[in-house]
């Protein structure tokens, strides 16, 4: 290269070299930028400038469109100023099946103090107890002089409370909205939405299932961090027929004299918990009342031997297995002995019954005679099928493990046969007493709403269609005939069918006969069952109208008829002026005792 | 005419700068006023679930037993009130026996009192 850097001759302004004769090649580009950038020579000047003039144009040009764009841009920076901590606390509402809300949440704000940041303490305490003239000036002057961070002043205090402090400008005050969860309805259905803790974590029930299962999934993907866009967690329950229920057991216990009571309606055509009640119970507005260990769920979480109820299971697996029909006979004229043991009947007959007279008359010896027939084995495989030997999980997150024998001999098949040394929580039984009349599809119960199909596919096949008939037929019979037991609940125009139970309870580790547990499973319409009303009453007391029985045709039959009759008018199950047309072909057809 | 031309590139200097200035505070007195309504519309959605808590508690069936308990003389309905829309009886014609009586009397006949039409209570008007 002819010239370098720095030039020969910086001031070329004065001589000018003479051409050169050699022709020189073009130098390249940047060689070309560089030299107009920097040379200093006046003529050649144009190019730097209009090349400087570029470059800021670009410059420019470059800071425009970003701004442009900046501006264009969402604001997102703003969304960030509210705390985190009450983002975590948002739980959806709960709705009932017909969305009347079960449990919401409800804002509150919360007034605190940085004591650091006061300037003038007195001042502050002065203006705030003037707003709020029910707190303690000296403990709150206390407050503020400690050398904490952070201060309680008053928790959930109203907007107009707000507004006023907000009003005065204090340095160092400020205001923490939290969420508080609310029950409207009380008591009713306390035991199936369970509760949850001040910081709005469910606790018990369903508000403990939709943090396992729904909240925290929802929190993972990010959806959870406003209440308002969480859809509320809709429920199989009905309010109504829930407060119903509720009322209808209060007033058992009331007349019954009973230490307590549980009650459950349920669809069994697809295993919607439409109602469940315990009592006694609790508001879980104020949860501390629920620790109360008598206050567990008796349906969900009790475990009763269920007495007679069980009767309906033997009867279901004796017909099933085929080695017993509808037709069968049955000796009951003489006690079973077992050892020191005697099976004896609370009804005694004294003759030989049918099938369906050893379920009306509640024989213990001719249903124990059923379950012999079958063997022990199959007795334990027919209740190891129907879920009656393992914990039954729902939503719920309670549940109980059933207490089974360890060592089942054949005893132990007469007793469980009747309903005694098995006991499981009721909910268990009234899946299985669903899946004997329903034709035989057994479902877990769910306190969420499920259709029929939902239902079906889930289903397993526990008994013959003509089994499930069978059961419908000798339940209508309980509830229709004369000697049946379950009359009482025979509510006009709703075809009601049904089983008693009265366990004798085992007090001290042994049974004293006056201390009884009493069930009832109440099934409408019978010749095609759409619910199954189930009512317990512990401890229930002979009382004036019940003729010095305690047993479940008088307390808990009566209670069950008194719910049947109070929520039928609620459910999908419209009275009927005549009796249906054949409705049980197959029984009539077999000839079936009680069919003529 | 350059001079012109610097005048004018001032001008628009000033006016693009005044512009932009308004624009500025324009969006953010909007940006305030999108921020007031969301706080508002988060203020009203917590008022409404406040509602509908108070609205559900003053209509728990529990609370609107209590009521009817208290002040209505309604009982729960039976079984046995549900009937057929043919079952339900025809309404009997109306029997008013006090009216049948006057008949009988032969009272329901217009009585001959005098017919004095300017007569509105019992004073008869003085011309």
């Amino acid at each position: 290269m002819a010239r370098s850097f720095p030039p020969d001759d910086p001031y070329q302004l004065t001589a000018r070299r003479p051409p050169r004769a050699q022709k020189k090649p073009r130098p390249s580009l940047p060689v070309r930028v560089w030299r107009a950038l920097f040379s200093m020579r006046i003529d050649k000047s144009r190019p730097r400038l209009v090349l400087v003039m570029i470059c800021f144009l670009a410059i420019f040009g470059a800071i425009s469109y970003r701004l442009v764009h900046y501006a264009n841009q969402p604001e997102e920076v703003a969304q960030h100023r509210f705390p985190v901590t009450e983002i975590a606390k948002a739980r959806p509402d709960i709705v009932d099946r017909n969305g009347v809300v079960l449990a919401t949440d409800v804002k509150t704000v919360s007034l605190f103090a940085e004591p650091k940041r006061i300037i003038d303490k007195d001042e502050a305490v002065e203006l705030i107890t003037a707003v709020l003239p029910d707190l303690n000036a000296r403990e709150l002057r206390e407050k503020l002089a400690s050398k904490k961070g952070f201060v309680w002043i008053k928790r959930e205090i109203t907007p107009k409370e707000r507004e006023e402090i907000y009003r005065l400008g204090l340095p160092g005050i400020g205001f923490q909205p939290e969420s508080k969860r609310i029950y409207p309805n009380g008591t009713t259905a306390a035991h199936v939405l369970g509760y949850s803790s001040i910081d709005n974590t469910g606790i018990a029930g369903i508000e403990k299932y939709i943090d396992s299962e729904g909240l925290a999934a929802l929190a993972n993907a990010g959806l959870a961090s406003d209440a308002t866009k969480l859809a509320p967690v809709k429920l199989s329950l009905d309010i109504r027929v829930q407060h119903a229920l509720r009322d209808e057991l209060v007033k058992g216990i009331d007349r019954y004299k009973a230490k307590a009571a549980g009650g459950m309606v349920i669809d069994v055509t697809t295993g919607e918990v439409i109602a469940l009640a315990s009592l006694p119970d609790f508001d879980p507005n104020n949860p501390k009342d629920a620790l109360d260990p008598d206050k567990i769920n008796r349906v969900v979480v009790g475990t009763y031997e269920m007495g007679s109820t069980f009767k309906a299971l033997t009867t279901a697996m004796a017909l099933d297995s085929g080695k017993i029909n509808i037709n069968s006979t049955l000796d009951a004229r003489s006690d079973l002995r077992y050892g020191k043991y005697k099976i004896g009947d609370f009804h005694p007959t004294h003759r030989v019954l049918t099938v369906p007279e050893v379920f009306i008359h509640s024989s213990n010896i001719g249903t124990a005679k059923m379950a012999l027939a079958v063997g022990v084995e199959g007795h334990r495989a027919f209740l190891k099928k129907m879920g009656q030997l393992d914990r039954l999980q729902t939503e719920l997150p309670e549940n109980a493990e059933p207490q089974v024998q360890k060592y089942w001999n054949e005893l132990t098949t007469v007793t469980v046969a009747y309903g005694h040394g098995l006991a499981v929580a009721p909910i268990q039984a009234v899946m299985a007493v669903s899946a004997l009349v329903n034709g035989g599809h057994m479902f877990p119960p769910t306190f969420l709403p499920r259709t029929p199909e939902d239902a079906l596919a889930l289903s397993k096949t526990v008994i013959k269609p003509e089994t499930s008939e069978a059961m419908r037929y000798i339940m209508r019979l309980n509830a229709s005939h004369k000697l049946g037991t379950a009359g009482k609940a025979d509510i006009d125009g709703y075809y009601v069918g049904g089983k008693t139970g009265t366990a004798d309870k085992a007090i001290h580790g042994h049974y004293d006969g006056k201390h009884v547990f009493t069930t009832f499973m109440g099934i409408a319409p019978a010749d095609k069952p759409r619910y199954l009303f189930m009512v317990i009453l512990d401890e229930p007391q002979a009382v004036q109208g019940t003729y010095g029985f305690q047993t479940a045709g008088w307390n808990a039959g009566p209670v069950t008829g008194a719910v049947i009759e109070r929520v039928a008018p609620f459910l999908d199950m419209p009275k009927r002026f005549e009796p249906p047309v054949a409705p049980f072909p197959t029984m009539v057809k077999l000839g079936a005792w009680g069919t003529k | 005419m350059p001079r012109i031309f610097h005048a004018l590139a001032i001008a628009l200097l000033i006016g693009s700068a005044v512009y932009v200035y308004k624009i500025k505070y324009e969006t953010m007195g909007l940006r305030f006023e999108v921020a007031r309504l969301e706080k508002q519309i988060a203020h009203e959605r917590d008022l409404i679930a406040l509602l509908k808590a108070e609205w559900q508690k003053l209509n728990s069936p529990e609370r609107i037993q209590m009521l009817s308990d208290g002040h209505l003389d309604l009982v729960p309905l039976k079984a046995s009130q549900i009937v057929r829309w043919q079952d339900v009886p025809e309404r009997q014609a109306p029997v008013d026996s006090i009216a049948d009586k006057l008949g009988a009397l032969g009272l329901a006949e217009p009585t001959s009192s005098p017919k004095s039409p300017d007569i509105t209570g019992s004073v008869k008007k003085k011309d």
